[in-house]
């Protein structure tokens, strides 16, 4: 919930507040939940439609500021246990990344978010934006191609 | 596609995957306090102030006003109220007999009562 939700908002205390409010949210309508998804899946759906929320409210205020460190004012941080290529500037290319991701359409940033950085299958990452397997492979591809061109970019090769 | 290309491609998407996975976000425990403070509270939002927070319905209500407001503007001097208050005064007047509004103010005389002069005795 907490990874969801500091991908999409990139702002730490939003995201908190979005996830206390879905939190709350499950709890009043645990008594309806009938299993037909999953509790991940409902959960997560929950959360996907307040950041939906919470990002619809932004138009009307000004935007984020461009941070230094996009994922210390995300709330995020690189899992220490990963292990990186030799003489790869990691923080430099997970930055140039964040900034990518925070520039895709929001579409494609939930699909590369559910999928690739919180490991959902495919299908349940429609399910919880409420679309099909094949729209989400389709905003994958895109937003892949995105990323991958904008990280080259970044990277100056 | 040739087989260089395929390889630039493979081992790009595998950087990609390995950057988007390489992030992860630690759970703030404040959060979980504060959301049972809540639930303990009760002090979930109010319906009401939820539904005033919805910007859609805001704007719905808004509409709503001055579509009324303006409703109420129009039809206010249709059925203005001089003429029905005029209407009144004459029905009330005929039914007591009177003529109009001046004959009530005058004076009435019988035949075997002296005129009054004006004058001092």
């Amino acid at each position: 919930m907490h990874g969801l939700a500091r991908s999409m908002l990139r702002n730490r205390e939003e995201a908190d507040d979005v996830v206390e409010d879905a939190l709350l949210k499950i709890h009043t309508a645990a008594a309806g939940f009938r299993g037909s998804r999953g509790l991940r899946t409902w959960t997560l759906r929950i959360v996907a439609n307040r950041c939906r929320d919470a990002l619809r409210r932004r138009k009307f205020s000004a935007p984020p500021p461009d941070e230094l460190d996009p994922l210390a004012s995300a709330g995020l941080s690189i899992d220490p246990t990963r292990e990186w290529e030799e003489g790869e500037d990691q923080k430099r290319a997970l930055f140039a990344l964040e900034k990518a991701l925070a520039e895709l359409p929001r579409e494609q940033r939930e699909a590369v978010i559910l999928v690739n950085r919180l490991g959902l299958p495919l299908a349940e990452a429609g399910e919880v934006l409420g679309t099909t397997e094949g729209a989400m492979k389709s905003r994958l591809f895109r937003a892949r191609e995105t990323l991958r061109a904008k990280l080259r970019e970044a990277l100056g090769e | 596609m040739n087989d260089g290309e395929d390889a630039m491609q493979k081992r790009e998407d595998d950087r990609l995957d390995a950057l988007l996975s390489a992030v992860r976000a630690e759970p703030d425990p404040r959060v979980w306090t504060r959301t049972r403070a809540r639930l303990a509270a009760g002090r979930e939002e109010p319906r009401w102030v939820a539904w005033l927070g919805r910007p859609v319905t805001l704007a719905v209500s808004a509409a709503m006003l001055v579509v009324a407001l303006g409703g109420t503007l129009l039809l206010e001097p249709a059925g203005g109220s001089s003429a029905d208050a005029t209407t009144l005064t004459d029905q009330l007047l005929a039914e007591r007999g009177a003529a109009s509004a001046d004959e009530l103010g005058g004076t009435v005389s019988t035949p075997d009562e002296a005129s009054d002069s004006g004058g001092l005795q």
